[in-house]
Parts: structure tokens; sequence; C-alpha cells
């Protein structure tokens, strides 16, 4: 829970996570209309659990396997290379998102 | 000092994938790390079977944890990267591993609210209980989950000693029932003064069983008292259920509003719903000659909920009936419900129970996750 950007603004609220492309991409819209699709990459990179474990063995690039909601702030992501600690909050797959150029 | 082979020699009892080729010959072995007693193993798996091996998975980390010197093990089961990958649908969302958190609703249960405050001896368990019952006295079916563990007090308050009984489906624990409300609590299970001495996970553990492992039936609102503070247990409860809403007891000097500020700011971050505030022992009335007196000061607790955009929910005086009831296991709601005492909690139910039922909802509907 340490991604503490855009103090003051509103807080982000997904209103769909979507796994695509068999779990190579998570896109996300968020209830104010943004939406933009995250590579599963960047979000294995830019987990912040404490516990990494080993980074993806490289071939073929990691895979989403599961999300499911944490709480009412957060979504745990599974990925197949075993890491399933990392807790995204909204915020930060908000500022992951915005990194992204926006999806159609 | 353990080491890698101890580990490897303890799942030669465990069948690989295959199931019959011991694990550590079968190849499936990613990973094994041993760190202060701390022993993690991965093992590849075809994530079309991940269902099947859980059986494998848990086999070796019991084995693993059997092995003296072993703290703790974990063992997941990662999908191997050969071959062609599996079509996404139907197990594309094949868990590898079941494991807390997970925010599913209760079933039954409507609407789940907690009881904080930022230190303890704030009365937070007296407002909880008479909260509690108040909501009950407005005609709501009412739970109550006494989630502190270290110090449970529902038991004192509301005259329990019974031991809660299985459920009919002999797996469940059922809750106690006390003045028209549902009742659990650690203090059920171990006597009074005795202390638990657990750490962080067993405290997880706990909370998480009496969420989901009590028959509360069908709950219009389940009030939980929690600890003191902002650690394992309100980190527990924000992460396992969806939480309608935090309401924040403090009294009003100073020194409580400082901790009060750090409760708010942690529902915050979890994006609980912040219910409102309450001032307890907000003044004193002399019994004698009827003179009030501010012992803590007054109106502390409004400044804050006002600074934070949160309601103002009551004022609850610093009163020796209400003291004297709480101890005596006869919450002044149940016991003298048309009392002045017990009229300042009525206020303050009737005040929740619109912000949780009324208006525009304090929480926002949990997002769609799909997987195509």
């Amino acid at each position: 829970m340490g991604d503490e950007g855009n103090r003051g603004a509103p807080d982000p609220w997904p209103s769909e996570l979507r796994v695509r492309e068999a779990g190579r991409e998570l896109r996300i819209a968020f209830a104010d209309g943004f939406a933009a699709s995250i590579s599963a990459e960047r979000l294995r990179a830019a987990s912040p659990s404490a516990d990494k474990r080993r980074a993806s063995p490289g071939e073929g690039g990691v895979r989403i396997v599961a999300v499911e909601t944490v709480g009412n702030y957060a979504a745990r992501i599974a990925f197949d290379d075993g890491h399933d600690t990392g807790i995204y909050s909204w915020r930060l797959l908000r500022t992951l998102a915005a990194e992204q150029p926006p999806a159609s | 000092m353990l080491a890698k082979d101890d580990i490897l020699a303890a799942l030669a009892a465990v069948p690989g994938p295959d199931g019959k080729t011991p694990l550590p010959q079968s190849g499936a072995i990613d990973g094994v790390t041993v760190r202060d007693g701390k022993v993690f193993v991965a093992i590849k798996i075809n994530p079309a079977h991940a269902k099947a091996m859980e059986v494998m998975r848990s086999e070796a980390e019991a084995k693993i944890k059997a092995l003296p010197g072993v703290a703790s093990a974990l063992v997941t089961l990662t999908a191997e990267n050969a071959g062609p990958a599996a079509p996404a649908a139907g197990h594309g969302h094949a868990a590898p591993r079941q494991r807390p958190p997970d925010a599913r609703p209760i079933p039954g249960i409507d609407k789940i609210i907690a009881v904080a405050s930022g230190k303890g001896g704030v009365g937070k368990s007296t407002t909880a209980c008479n909260l509690a019952l108040g909501l009950a006295r407005l005609g709501l079916k009412v739970g109550v989950l006494d989630a502190d563990v270290f110090g449970p007090s529902m038991p004192r308050l509301l005259g329990i000693t019974e031991k809660p009984d299985l459920a009919p489906d002999g797996h469940k624990l059922k809750p106690l029932e006390k003045y028209g409300v549902k009742v659990m609590s650690i203090g059920f299970l171990v006597e009074e003064g005795a202390a638990i001495v657990w750490r962080g996970p067993m405290v997880m553990s706990a909370l998480t069983q009496f969420l989901r492992e009590v028959d509360w039936g069908e709950l219009d609102v389940l009030v939980v008292d929690m600890p003191p503070g902002t650690g394992d247990a309100q980190l527990t409860m924000a992460q396992n259920v969806p939480l309608s809403g935090a309401l924040i007891v403090s009294t009003p000097q100073d020194l409580s509003l400082i901790d009060a500020r750090r409760g708010i700011a942690m529902f915050k971050q979890v994006a609980v719903p912040l219910l409102g505030v309450v001032e307890n022992m907000s003044y004193f009335v002399c019994p004698h000659c009827g003179g009030r007196t501010d012992i803590f000061a007054h109106g502390g607790a409004r400044h804050e909920a006002e600074a934070h955009g949160a309601p103002f929910l009551g004022e609850i005086p610093l009163d020796v009936r209400i003291r004297e009831t709480s101890d005596g296991g006869v919450p002044v709601v149940a016991s003298a419900p048309d009392s002045p005492q017990a009229a300042a909690y009525l206020v303050l139910a009737a005040r929740v129970r619109a912000a949780l039922f009324e208006g525009q909802g304090a929480s926002r509907p949990a997002p769609r996750i799909v997987v195509e």
C-alpha cells in the first residue's frame, strides 16, 4: 500500500477488469470513462509485493492466470510464474493505465 | 541447518504430477528456497490440471512442514511454459492455489461495518455493543463479531458465559444469541483472563474463520468490534470482506484524536467508506448537582470529523450507568431502553442505519472481473 501518487485527485474506481489475449494483458475501465490495457509483463514488473520471487522465465512472457478483488480498494493478480502476492490498489492500476496509450 | 537436500528428501515421498514418479525425480520442481526456516517450493504443472494438482501441492507442503526446523512452508504451482498455450476458456481463472485474501461477500450478510478506534480505552466495545442493540431495536437483524482477539470484551459486555455449539452442518460454529443479536467472540472459546499470545497470521486466520465459518444466517448488519490500532486485524478485515463502512470512536482529548486520525487515514487507504466519528465520554453530568464537566474537553471529535469530511455521529456522555451496565453484562440499550443514556445510542443507531440503507449509499459497486 505504498503508492501515494495523485494525492487529492478523486479516488480512481474501476468498473471492469478484463483479462485478454489469453492472459497477456489486462484491460481496465474506470468509472470516469478512462480505459486502457496494461501488459502482463508491465503488471508483473510493477508488482507492489515485498515477495517478488524470481522474475518471469522470459520465454514467451508472463501471463495473468487469475484476478480477484481485495476488499474495496485493490485487486490481487496471479501470474503463471507463480507470483500471486501482489495487491494492486486502484490507484496503482490507474497510474499504470495512464502510462498506456488510451485504448479503444 | 535446513538444506535444500533435506527438502528434496522429504518430497521423495510425494508422487509427482503423473501420480507415480516421486516429485524430486519428476523434473517438476522448479525451485526450492530456504530462508530462516521458511521454505518456498515451486512446482511446474500443466495449468489445465491445476485443480487436480492441488492434492499434490498440499501433500508436499505437509511433508515439508513436518521437517524439524521448518517454521513455514509454501508450495506453489506454476504453469509450465513449454507446450502450446492452453486456451483460456474454462481454466483461465483456475487459481494455482487457494489462499486469502478473498473479498467475496459473505452469503446472507447484507452490510458489514467496523467499529474502530485509534487507541484503546475509548469505549469502542461498549459503543459497538450498544450500537448493535440499538440497530436491533430499530428492527434490523444484527450480529456482533468481536474481532478484538487480544482483548475480547463481548462476553462480559453481553453477560455471555456459554460456549458456542456446532451448527447442524457439523462444521460451522453457531453464534450465541443475547438480547436479540447474534454474537461471536474468541472470548467464548478461552477462559476470561487467559491470554491469547498470537502472531499476525494466527490473528488473520482466526478472523477469517469467524467471518466465514460461523453460521451467521441472514443478517442485515454485522457489527465488527475491531481491536484498537491499525494492524493485522484491521488489514485482514479490510481485505477479506467488502466492508460497507467504518465508524471511528474517540474520546475528545487530543491524545485520542491523534490516533483517531490514523484510523481514519487507514480506512481511507483501503477505500472503506467512513460512516462517521462518535465522541465517547463526551461530557460528565454530576449525578448530585446536575452540573456538566467536559472532562476530556469537548467537541474535538466533531472537529476531526468535519476536517475529514465525515459525518459526526453523536456524543455519548461519560456516565456511571453506562459503565455499570456494561460491566454487569446488561448493556444500557437492552436493560433500560427508555433511559437518556440509551437514547444517545439509539440516535447513533438511527444515523448509522440511515447512512447504510438510505440515500446515495456509502459503498460503490465492486468492479466486474472478466477473463476472456
